[in-house]
């Protein structure tokens, strides 16, 4: 893998930093090539035009800024300089990734009664500042510097003798901790997090064991022992909302854990947390991967925890693409593991990772309703399936970029328009842009589904795209499509309707479709079309589609 | 008066300086290596601080500038 280059700016000396940054993104096998910018590079850098010449072109920027910013009664406004400096990386073009370290005040120094006015102030305006310009931007990242200072305390990054000697805030000992925080937010902007949290229960998620102590017997309250268990399960509850599925993977009697969870007074964590559960008493390896099938995820996206060396071991054996965590030898050490846990580790929560979980949980209703229907029709209809097409808007913009980057199966062309090209398409009238909404009795699955259509000619309307998210794949969705559109065509006076397929490898259900439909392919098998005016029978499908 | 623990230099020079065990030598001094200037030299101080659990002047700072000089330093009682 080529290493992307990485240019660290700050306004201090951040040498010991950067030899730091580079020897543990090597240790870490990160593909980063980490560079240093420079003494009081963090305005030059951007405002000068120098480091984006053709060298620093393609560079992605790490701002370490130290608290000298902030300090002293007549310092410029800082807020208005970090808000030019922002202005400007917006208004690059290429857009290149930047990471910004947060600020935090350092208290050591004088009038220490007034110091939260001189400078938390100013430092809470920087922060209001740069989170709403990361909400804004998805290539600018935070990293959370302050809170590594209020962790370790300030005088654990910095010290005077070598601010005095070598012009650093950060010291040599001070730059391995930062560091070692930005190595793992680099690791996070590099890698996928692990989707999957696969949780035994006995002694994980309560103190204690069902069987042998019986409900009443569990620790898990506010007080003692339980309190370490409770805030295990807060902060699974956070993991969760941030997009990791939690999965219940549990050697007991199915019955009495599951009352546990529906009726435990102390348990935070109820059955509808979770994505999956997998309680009896077969070997874990195969609970895991009855789980990862249910769920249509690959087992190197699951991380297991259990308090049995022996169950661990089993899995690591069977299974060795699943991380199995180190268990702590007290339930003190609960919240550490999942602390020190990179494989979690996400810059950003999106609004998919915050509706993942419930959308997983209305995928398993959808298969236990499939599983008890007599004919998949019964099932179709049992869904209540409503659709919505529109021609896409500005507020849509986002999710039908992401679709068209994300979509590997159900995708006709699998062209991968950039944002620009996108842009152009929905300013051409020739063109039309659909976006398609699908919801059930279920759930909302929002924006699921897009469209190309090329309206330029008279008698022939051309799809140059169908992309359809894998979540609504099998819903007759597809189907309700062609049939809208076959209908719009005949309105408009169409005679034909010509669909575009480019086969990718992966997006073999895209082609079954069209056979399906019974549209004809060509010679090459790259325009598929559909006789409009022969008003020919199209597969059925189950979805009724609220007006436009 | 006790001698230094070699073992224990040697691995804070590794260390701070990011330097395979190869290119240790007993006498070196500021300068010889790329990885031993003046940045690496406070990183070599500070890793000294923590390896040692000494604190150095920050006037004594430029001048253990060799591995002698840290060795007669160290040796010096606190």
């Amino acid at each position: 893998m080529t290493p992307s280059r990485l240019m660290v700016l700050g306004d201090t000396t951040l040498g010991s930093f950067v030899r730091e940054l580079q020897a543990q993104c090597r240790a870490a096998s990160l593909p980063w090539a980490v560079e240093d910018g420079g003494f009081d590079s963090w305005e030059r850098a951007v405002l000068g035009g120098q480091a984006t010449s053709r060298q620093g072109a393609e560079a992605a920027f790490a701002f370490v800024l130290s608290p000298r910013l902030l300090e002293g009664f007549d310092q410029p406004d800082l807020p208005r300089r970090i808000q030019s400096v922002l202005e400007a990386l917006e208004a690059q073009r290429p857009q290149r990734t930047v990471m910004f370290g947060n600020l935090f005040a350092d208290p050591r120094g004088v009038l220490p009664l007034l110091r939260p006015q001189l400078q938390a102030r100013r430092a809470r305006r920087v922060a209001d500042l740069l989170d709403d310009f990361s909400a804004r931007h998805a290539w600018f990242h935070l990293v959370d510097q302050s809170s590594l200072a209020l962790a370790l305390g300030v005088g654990a990054l910095s010290e005077p003798r070598f601010e005095a000697l070598g012009g650093l805030y950060f010291s040599p000992s001070g730059s391995r901790h930062l560091a070692a925080l930005w190595c793992r937010a680099l690791a996070a902007l590099t890698r996928p997090p692990a989707k999957v949290l696969a949780l035994d229960l006995d002694n994980v998620l309560w103190g204690g064991i069902v069987g042998e102590d019986g409900p009443a017997g569990l620790a898990m309250g506010p007080s003692g022992a339980g309190w370490f268990y409770r805030r295990f399960q807060q902060a699974l509850l956070e993991l969760k909302r941030s997009g990791v599925l939690l999965a219940v993977c549990s050697k007991n009697n199915a019955a009495e854990a599951l009352a546990v969870l529906r009726e435990h007074e102390d348990c935070l964590l109820r059955p509808d947390d979770f994505a999956a559960l997998e309680i009896g008493w077969d070997r874990k390896s195969l609970a895991l991967q009855r789980i990862a099938q249910r769920l249509r995820l690959g087992l190197d996206s699951f991380v297991f925890v259990d308090d049995a060396a022996f169950e661990r071991e089993e899995v690591r054996q069977a299974l060795p693409e699943v991380r199995v965590l180190e268990f702590p030898p007290t339930p003190a050490g609960l919240l550490d593991m999942l602390t020190t846990c990179t494989a979690f580790d996400r810059l950003r929560v999106t609004d998919e990772d915050r509706t993942r979980s419930a959308s997983y949980q209305a995928e398993a209703r959808r298969d236990e309703l499939r599983g008890k229907a007599r004919k998949p029709e019964d099932f179709y209809r049992s869904l209540g399936l409503t659709a919505r097409i529109q021609v896409a808007g500005e507020d849509e913009f986002a999710r039908a970029h992401q679709l068209i980057h994300k979509t590997n199966q159900f995708n006709l062309t699998s062209e991968r328009l950039s944002a620009e090209q996108l842009r152009e398409r929905l300013a051409d009238p020739g063109y039309q842009v659909l976006t398609l909404r699908v919801a059930d009795r279920f759930g909302d699955s929002g924006l699921v589904g897009l469209a190309m259509l090329d309206r330029h000619a008279v008698h022939t309307w051309r799809v140059d795209n169908f992309l359809l998210s894998c979540r609504v794949i099998g819903r007759t969705v597809e189907n309700a499509f062609v049939s809208w559109l076959a209908q719009r065509a005949r309105v408009a006076g169409v005679a034909r309707l010509e669909v575009r397929f480019v086969a990718n490898g992966r997006n073999e259900v895209a082609r079954e479709f069209l056979e399906r439909s019974g549209l004809r392919a060509s010679e090459d098998r790259t325009i598929w079309s559909l006789d409009v005016a022969a008003e020919q029978r199209l597969p059925e499908h189950y979805v009724k589609l609220s007006p436009a | 008066m006790s001698g230094v623990d070699e073992d224990k230099l040697r691995a804070a020079v590794l260390a701070a300086l990011r330097i395979p065990a190869e290119r240790y030598q007993p006498d070196l001094k500021l300068g010889d290596l790329e990885e031993w200037d003046s940045l690496g030299h406070l990183e070599l101080i500070s890793q000294l601080e923590s390896t040692f659990g000494v604190t150095f002047n920050l006037e004594d700072i430029p001048q253990l500038d060799s591995l002698a000089a840290i060795r007669m330093r160290l040796r010096e009682p606190r």
